[in-house]
């Protein structure tokens, strides 16, 4: 084997699955993807990321990382077991936290240590307060100040002894004549405490305290399933309150403020309209925008989106992607002092305190105090520990979402097991009781589309296990403005009541109809015209039953879903195909800039250009193929890790073909891994000619690149 | 995990009144919880601050709400809940009022942190004295039911252990024979003296002026009974006298009427709040004997001079009665900590289920404007709507209809306009009692109707409360204070009285269809409705074609 030589060399000795954890760990040496494990390496040894990777290691690897660093500063080169005797640890502890300071990259070597220029850097001069050995005699022992008395360490300033071994003129004089010989005097005028005359003092350790260990997490435990459980159900709750924003969202639109956020005023407005507390509001909303439930439409109104109106996956996968929102998102949605709450607008600190809390409560495994959270995180992060009011924010958040429950993380969530979930979430009801107090009460939680519709004609009174709701004259003309008839709502709840409609309430829905179906203000997106027959079957066929169609008259629906999809649904449901006749978009979200980045594909990529550079080896042509191409087959192609024939014009002007991979998309170019010539670079968007597929059928020829509507 | 109580995130409890555990949850949850709607499948409970503090201000703790809650949740109960629970119940006590024997009332507390904040109020400021040191500080005798009343709103409930004046002693017992205590009155009074002052919600009908009179005789003591009308004054003393040992020289009446301060005083608000030169010179009646004991019938109606009387003498045991105990200002906290906590309460339904007060139906009459009324309602202005509506002609056609059909019942017709009534009473030749009938006369209308000599009344407001006709059977509302959910129970509470042949009572409510009489009979019926009362709803020409 190789000797090794550089971080390069050991970054190219790492294995895939360890690049890729490294790729995850710190996400700028990605971005953008770098066209050789050299350049990875010159990354990661600049400055900023050093700094960044430094943030995510513990207490235990930063002193490690410093003694290591001390010590190469002293001229000898570090072992693992040279750091176990060094620093008094046993060979468990060190080889953790070594196995973490090298899966950073803040380390490098085989059974020798070293680290990084940038790491140095970070640390100082004076890394452990210890000054570098005077060149002319590095190793000798204490020449001037001798004996040594232990008793002098009491009496020097402790930043002295154990930060900054430097004196300024004044001050190092004073103290040199107090302890003649003690400090050595520097070229600048300023007095130097030399490095075994501080060793000598310490009586030979690093740090004046030892290396700090996690902290203990003790507290009260619970039976993991009656943690699943709870966290399930409160998870089944948060789906249902973001179902419940929603929907009403699409009934009143959110408006945004010129600046393009949201007055935490209005906030509080909205938040209690629905009665939730501000801070369920907001992160509900946050995840409902990142998880492209709700988007702001043109007239900055914050709107439902067609996918959440198609959206038919389970409820384990919905809230498992607003569960990794919430891991990935940075927004801040606790800061009381922000006059406003902006859509999206990140805060890494917030992302960073999330994704700390949760490691700490999957570290711990039962209920801990907030104290005992913070001393762990102090640990955990001895950089950039999270504040006490982030912590507290996060794990609020993480009880609302369902991520935890009694202070524990869920065994799905610590199992990263949707199916788990799926087995614990609350089992649904199809049902409800109608009370003559205008009550709806279910008691257990409802199928999606019947709490949507229930909501629709009755005001939402409670949440939690059961769902209440209660009809007003106000909620029933509401739902006859939306198109729904008296009969409708009248057949809806004696369908879905386990008991007989009171009287009382079916002459109430009677009522609001003769005072609110005089006139119809409604809005949709689609309609359908047909005869009356044809149109009552359209309503009543149980496959169409979550279209919620509107009645406009006995020969017109409309629906607020998009007209595209009302044809397949129409399709699929055996109807032949009606024409729709009114189609009114709106509120579509436009694909992100880029998916995010698979830390595998690049690792991939890298390994490729590498192979490619050391066989000298040209990739195999591919059958070319067209295939109507847009920026959006490019971000697919991202997404997927697809390979495509670009067809482009150089920085030199020449027209050039090569087999790439698309790795990212940025908003004016595309960075891909070009097979052809063994290489990751970058092509202007602009400059692309055309783009086709590399395994279908071969086409008419190539098409110029358009942007989506 | 099935049990038949549902634990909102909201702090409400539903409980599930057909599952086979609906008792034992029921007896479980009722010191802390408050029952806020009864109606007939899912009955609603609310954990609310005051009602935990008051849980354990009867020795109830924290772990045995939690206990009563995860025993008998269908779902995970949220975990905030049960940790606010903990933290609310934690911050009774944590002050003091006590009796010092060197600095008489003081307000203390062993976390003087809690104390120096609480001082630092400007609301508590002016109701402390001198601070004695970090953990005690005077408090002036006549501003502790504010204090505590402040201390509340701060969220610092202070455990009032500085005890009641038992006042002037007067044998009182009951007079038991062909009657006897019924349980739950019993559990009402019971409450009662173990908590030392606080208030029973009893339907009507359903005994409440036995449970004052136990509790009267249970203390023994000199006692003031403050009622709404001079009417209601007579009723409470004929019932004293029929069921304890007081003779009726031991009972006065305090009203415009009379002025007898005995040892059993029975005063009207009104007289209590009759305003001369800005002052209110009965209110020293308050302070005219040594009460043992204060009771407030219909507490629910409390006027705002008494309500800050009531606050200077928290020494002396108070009890508040009531059927409903709703304030269309809101201010139904104020009488809970200047009263006391709720100590008894029970769903109308379930004292009907076990014969205690008379089963009742409630029907909604619809009638409809007529063409030249529907004009004029549409161009009336907003202030006369009601009156436009709650006045139509069809009214007076449904009221004859309901006492033909009703003609072997002795009938009650309410409402709220004057004219109304004075012209639905000459137009069915019906005796009228407003409250400019003379007190001699509404009294004799009213015995001859119990005597049966008077089948049919048209009565305004003044027989919303505390008027005990047992034998009516039906009323026919034509009217109301708009949307007066308490006027509406108040009114139906007439016909409860139990039948002696077990005759269910009805109740008409007579609404003029789209207009704002049919939006406040929606409002007004939202109290029964939530105990469990269903309103039929039918046609005016229905009725009348059958």
């Amino acid at each position: 084997m190789a000797r090794m030589r550089s971080l390069a060399d050991f970054l190219r000795s790492r294995s895939d699955s360890q690049l890729c954890a490294l790729l995850r760990l710190r996400p700028d040496l990605a971005s953008p993807v770098p066209s050789s494990f050299s350049e990875l390496a010159q990354r990661a040894n600049s400055g900023t990321s050093t700094v960044a990777a430094i943030r995510t290691v513990d207490d235990t690897a930063l002193h490690i990382l410093e003694a290591i660093c001390a010590l190469e500063a002293g001229g000898t080169t570090a072992t693992p077991a040279s750091v176990s005797r060094e620093l008094h640890l046993d060979s468990y502890r060190t080889e953790r936290a070594l196995a973490m300071l090298l899966g950073a990259g803040l380390l490098w070597g085989d059974e020798r240590l070293h680290v990084p220029s940038a790491v140095r850097d970070y640390f100082g001069p004076y890394p452990c307060g210890l000054a570098p050995p005077h060149p002319g005699d590095p190793h000798a022992p204490t020449q001037v100040f001798d004996p040594v008395r232990p008793s002098v360490a009491d009496e020097l300033p402790t930043d002295l002894l154990w930060r900054v071994p430097r004196l300024a003129a004044d001050d190092g004089q004073a103290l040199a004549l107090r302890f003649p010989g003690l400090l050595r005097l520097q070229e600048d005028a300023t007095w130097l405490l030399p490095r075994t005359t501080a060793l000598a003092l310490r009586e030979g350790r690093l740090f004046p305290q030892e290396v700090p260990q996690a902290p203990e997490l003790v507290g009260r435990t619970w039976e993991p399933e009656r943690v699943g459980q709870a966290a399930a159900h409160q998870a089944d709750q948060f789906l249902r309150i973001t179902d419940r924003l929603v929907s009403w969202l699409g009934r009143t639109p959110l408006s945004l403020l010129a600046s393009g956020s949201l007055g935490i005023r209005e906030a509080a407005r909205v938040a209690a309209e629905l009665k939730l507390d501000e801070t369920t509001f907001l992160l509900s909303l946050t995840l409902a925008l990142r998880g492209g439930m709700i988007t702001a439409d043109a007239q900055r109104r914050l709107v439902p989106t067609d996918s959440w109106h198609r959206d038919a996956r389970s409820r384990e996968a919905r809230w498992w992607a607003l569960f990794e929102s919430w891991r990935s998102s940075t927004e801040d949605i606790t800061e009381s002092d922000e006059p406003a709450w902006r859509p999206l607008d990140g805060n890494a600190r917030m992302g960073h305190a999330r994704a700390a809390v949760l490691e700490c409560l999957a570290q711990a495994d039962q209920e801990i105090s907030l104290e005992q959270t913070l001393a762990w995180l102090r640990w955990r992060h001895p950089v950039d520990a999270p504040n006490v009011a982030r912590v507290r924010a996060a794990l609020v958040e993480a009880r609302t979402l369902g991520v935890s429950a009694y202070g524990v993380p869920a065994n799905f969530v610590v199992g990263q097991n949707a199916a788990a979930l799926a087995s614990q979430l609350p089992q649904q009801g199809g049902g409800f009781l109608v009370q003559a107090d205008f009550t709806v009460t279910a008691p257990a939680p409802l199928e999606r589309a019947l709490e949507l519709r229930l909501s629709q004609v009755a005001d939402f009174e409670s949440g939690g296990g059961a769902s209440v709701f209660r009809l007003s004259p106000e909620s029933l003309r509401r739902a006859i403005a939306d198109g729904t008839a008296a009969a409708d709502i009248l057949a809806f709840l004696s369908e879905h009541s386990m008991t007989p409609l009171p009287a009382s309430v079916r002459v109430a829905i009677t009522d609001a109809s003769r005072s609110g179906e005089r006139l119809v203000l409604t809005r949709c997106r689609t309609t359908i015209s047909g005869t009356p027959d044809a149109i009552e079957q359209l309503r009543s066929n149980a496959q169409l039953q979550d279209v919620s169609w509107i009645r406009i008259s006995d020969e017109v629906v409309a629906t607020d879903m998009a007209v595209d999809e009302v044809g397949s649904r129409l399709a699929r449901a055996g109807f032949p195909t009606a024409q729709p006749v009114t189609h009114r978009p709106e509120a579509t979200e436009a694909p992100p800039v880029s998916p995010q980045l698979d830390p595998g594909r690049v690792v991939a990529a890298l390994r490729t250009v590498e192979d490619a550079r050391s066989a000298e080896g040209e990739p195999e042509p591919a059958a070319l193929t067209t295939l109507p191409v847009s920026r959006t087959r490019l971000w697919e192609a991202c997404r997927n890790g697809e390979e495509l024939i670009l067809t482009y014009i150089d920085d030199q002007g020449a027209a050039m073909t090569s087999l790439v991979q698309p790795l990212t998309l940025g908003s004016g170019d595309v960075c891909v891994l070009d097979r052809t010539r063994a290489a990751i670079h970058r092509v202007d968007l602009a400059r692309i000619q055309g783009v086709t597929d590399r395994t279908s059928a071969p086409g008419p020829g190539t098409e110029v690149l358009e942007e989506d509507a | 995990m099935n049990g038949p109580l549902i634990v909102q995130s909201d702090k409400t409890l539903l409980l599930e009144v057909d599952h086979p555990d609906y008792e034992e949850c029921r007896n479980a949850i009722a010191p802390f919880a408050e029952l806020e709607r009864s109606p007939e499948h899912i009955h609603t409970y609310r954990l609310t601050n005051l009602g935990l503090w008051n849980a354990r201000a009867a020795g109830h703790d924290a772990e045995q709400v939690v206990d009563a809650l995860m025993t008998h949740s269908r779902f995970p109960v949220p975990h905030a809940l049960l940790v606010d629970v903990a933290e609310t119940m934690a911050r009774y006590g944590r002050l003091t009022l006590q009796q010092h024997p060197g600095y008489g009332l003081v307000l203390t507390s062993t976390d003087a942190t809690i104390l120096t904040e609480v001082r630092r109020s400007k609301k508590v400021q002016p109701l402390l004295g001198e601070d004695i040191d970090e953990s005690m500080s005077r408090v002036h005798p006549s501003e502790r039911g504010r204090l505590k009343q402040v201390l509340v709103g701060l969220g610092w409930p202070a455990e009032d252990l500085a005890g009641y004046v038992d006042g002037e002693r007067h044998e009182i017992s009951l007079a038991t024979g062909d009657w006897q205590v019924r349980d739950y009155q019993q559990q009402a009074v019971d409450g009662f003296v173990h908590g030392g002052s606080g208030v029973v919600v009893l339907p009507c009908g359903a005994g409440k002026t036995i449970v004052g009179a136990t509790a009267m005789a249970d203390l023994s003591a000199t006692t003031l009974i403050l009622v709404t009308n001079t009417v209601s004054a007579r009723q409470w003393k004929a019932e004293l006298l029929a069921r304890t040992s007081l003779t009726d020289d031991e009972v006065g009446e305090y009203s415009g009427a009379r002025k007898e301060i005995r040892p059993v005083t029975i005063a009207t608000y009104q007289v209590l709040t009759t305003r001369r030169k800005g002052q209110y010179p009965h209110l020293d009646l308050f302070e005219a004997r040594d009460w043992g004991l204060i009771i407030y019938d219909e507490v629910h109606l409390l006027p705002a001079p008494v309500f800050r009387f009531t606050a200077d003498i928290q020494a002396r045991r108070r009890l508040g009665l009531t059927a409903t105990l709703i304030r269309e200002d809101g201010r139904e906290t104020d009488v809970f900590s200047l009263i006391g906590p709720k100590r008894y309460d029970a769903p109308w339904r379930e004292m009907e289920s076990q014969g205690w007060i008379a089963p009742a139906e409630c029907t909604e009459v619809r009638v409809s404007l007529s063409q030249t009324e529907r004009s004029t309602y549409s161009m009336a202005e907003p202030e006369d709507k009601y009156r436009l509506a709650a006045h139509a002609d069809a009214k007076t056609k449904v009221a004859r209809h309901l006492i033909d059909r009703h003609h072997s019942d002795q009938l009650l017709i309410i409402g709220q306009y004057l004219d109304q009534l004075e012209l639905l009473a000459a137009d069915l030749g019906l005796p009228l009692v407003t409250g400019k009938t003379p007190v001699k006369e509404r009294q004799e209308l009213f015995d001859g109707f119990r005597r049966g000599e008077v089948r049919a009344l048209v009565v305004s407001k003044v027989a919303n409360f505390s008027v005990d006709l047992p034998e009516a059977t039906v009323a026919i509302q034509v009217s109301g204070t708009f949307g007066s959910r308490q006027e509406e129970a108040q009114r139906l509470g007439r016909l409860l009285r139990p039948k002696k042949d077990g005759r269910t009572a009805h109740f008409y409510t007579v609404v003029t269809r789209d207009t704002v009489d049919s939006d406040f009979a929606a409002r007004r019926q939202r109290f029964l409705a939530e105990q469990g009362y269903s309103y039929d709803i039918v046609d005016a020409d229905d009725l009348l074609y059958q």
